[in-house]
């Protein structure tokens, strides 16, 4: 079957592949996952180019990844429940810098991955991409309102285990962009 | 506060492999997804006109797997993977139907034909086989014959193994339920080249079954596609299987690290969750 390759599809499979692989690793948090979920997408991509070239193929990317990670969440069904790990979440104690990076980039990778579905995604769009609230709103199907507390639960979690101390005031203060 | 919390999460991923091939990788699935599109549309087309008549479902060639068996690699000019070798596929009779019941609230998945195994090498397309109208997903059991991760392609799932283990009946003991597109019988799988693998796969249908609710008339069971329970199932600290209230677990309170795990009742604790 031959398939014709859309004009201009190539050029921007290659030239923004390495940042919405970054976005989908950020979803996913695994290189392999995040490599099929950004190939899904541009599968889903590829019969609409015509429509979006001109107009923000980002977006329609990241809109895929976005649904298709939740749809996959949706439609893989297994025997496991989440568990409670005794020794997740336990540091080392801090020494150096390095250590101190170190661990609070394990601690941050956790905790990204204990949040549940859609505040993840809210997150990574707004603070990881640095999308606006309506733009995350578009992308994620949700109202604004929803998208704000999304990422403000998020964020609360994300600072506890990193030992911050704001509060969710401060941040839904920020939200007015 | 929020730019320290974005410069951390922009710092978070590590480096990541780039393909220079992604492109053609992609258009291999573009035309791979077509040949599917077209085979469901025949089939549907094919059904209408027999209506009234014996209906005939013909085996329809997709161009790509053979339905000899085995797992067959999809090839692109510059897929690094080595073609899979077939091996005939052995089937695997059942002495009974095989039913995989649902947690409380989730999905039954309903086996509705014998369990296929297929040996591959690396990346391959794994036939099914014929596909029974009712089906609605493929139950796939991976069974470690090598070292090596092997992926579902387009799922988001996979399988380590460590290195091969001793041969088990041919039961689905650890699987995924993958769901099925309209006419879709063939599953993708990769593997880096030389990573061997068998799969046991059987076509399923998911029946779901409602949650539960307790004395106190709340619903428990686990949260899924279907909706949030009131009482979620987890496996507390101490590894006792119990519940934990929805609200607590999706919103924990800030400050709160640890949330009670109870029965099904909602009253008896039997152990702690940590969060967050």
């Amino acid at each position: 079957m031959v398939v014709e390759e859309p004009d201009g599809f190539r050029e921007f499979v290659q030239a923004r592949s390495p940042a919405l692989l970054r976005t989908a690793w950020m979803l996913t948090g695994d290189a392999a996952t995040a490599e099929d979920l950004l190939q899904t997408a541009l599968v889903r991509t590829w019969p609409h180019w015509g429509r979006i070239a001109s107009g923000n193929p980002d977006a329609y990317v990241r809109t895929a990844m976005v649904r298709t990670n939740a749809s996959w969440r949706a439609r893989l069904w297994y025997r496991e429940r989440p568990s409670a790990d005794p020794e997740a979440g336990s540091a080392p104690a801090r020494t150096t810098d390095d250590h101190a990076r170190t661990r609070d980039r394990i601690v941050l990778t956790a905790a990204l991955a204990t949040l549940p579905t859609r505040q993840r995604q809210a997150v990574v769009l707004r603070y990881f991409d640095d999308l606006s609230v309506d733009e995350v709103a578009s992308i994620m199907q949700s109202s604004t309102g929803t998208v704000k507390s999304q990422c403000a639960k998020g964020l609360t979690k994300l600072r506890a285990a990193l030992g911050d101390a704001t509060g969710d005031a401060s941040v839904l203060q920020e939200e007015t962009r | 506060m929020s730019t320290e919390i974005r410069e951390r999460l922009i710092a978070l991923p590590p480096t990541l492999p780039d393909r220079p091939d992604r492109f053609e990788v992609v258009r291999h699935r573009v035309r791979r997804r077509r040949r599917r599109q077209v085979a469901g549309a025949s089939l549907v087309a094919v059904v209408a006109v027999g209506i009234g008549a014996p209906v005939v479902v013909a085996s329809l060639d997709d161009g790509g797997a053979a339905r000899d068996g085995g797992g067959i690699a999809t090839q692109s000019p510059t897929t690094p993977e080595v073609p899979a070798t077939p091996v005939p596929t052995t089937p695997v009779p059942t002495a009974e139907q095989t039913t995989t019941s649902g947690e409380p609230g989730d999905d039954e998945q309903v086996a509705l034909a014998e369990i296929v195994t297929t040996d591959g090498t690396g990346s391959a397309t794994v036939d099914l086989g014929d596909r029974p109208a009712e089906a609605t997903g493929v139950s796939v059991d991976v069974i470690c014959t090598g070292a090596g991760t092997i992926r579902f392609t387009g799922y988001g799932t996979s399988n380590s193994c460590p290195g091969a283990e001793p041969e088990r009946a041919g039961r689905l003991d650890r699987f995924n339920v993958l769901a099925l597109d309209s006419g879709q019988d063939t599953i993708e799988i990769t593997a880096r080249a030389g990573v061997t693998w068998r799969v046991a796969t059987t076509y399923v249908q998911t029946v779901f079954t409602p949650a539960p609710t307790n004395a106190n008339g709340q619903t428990y069971g686990n949260q899924n596609e279907h909706g949030t329970p009131d009482l979620i199932g987890v496996i507390a600290s101490n590894r006792a299987s119990g519940y934990v209230y929805a609200d607590a677990y999706n919103n924990p309170p800030v400050g709160v690290s640890r949330i009670p795990v109870y029965l099904s009742d909602g009253l008896t604790q039997v152990g702690t969750f940590k969060i967050g």
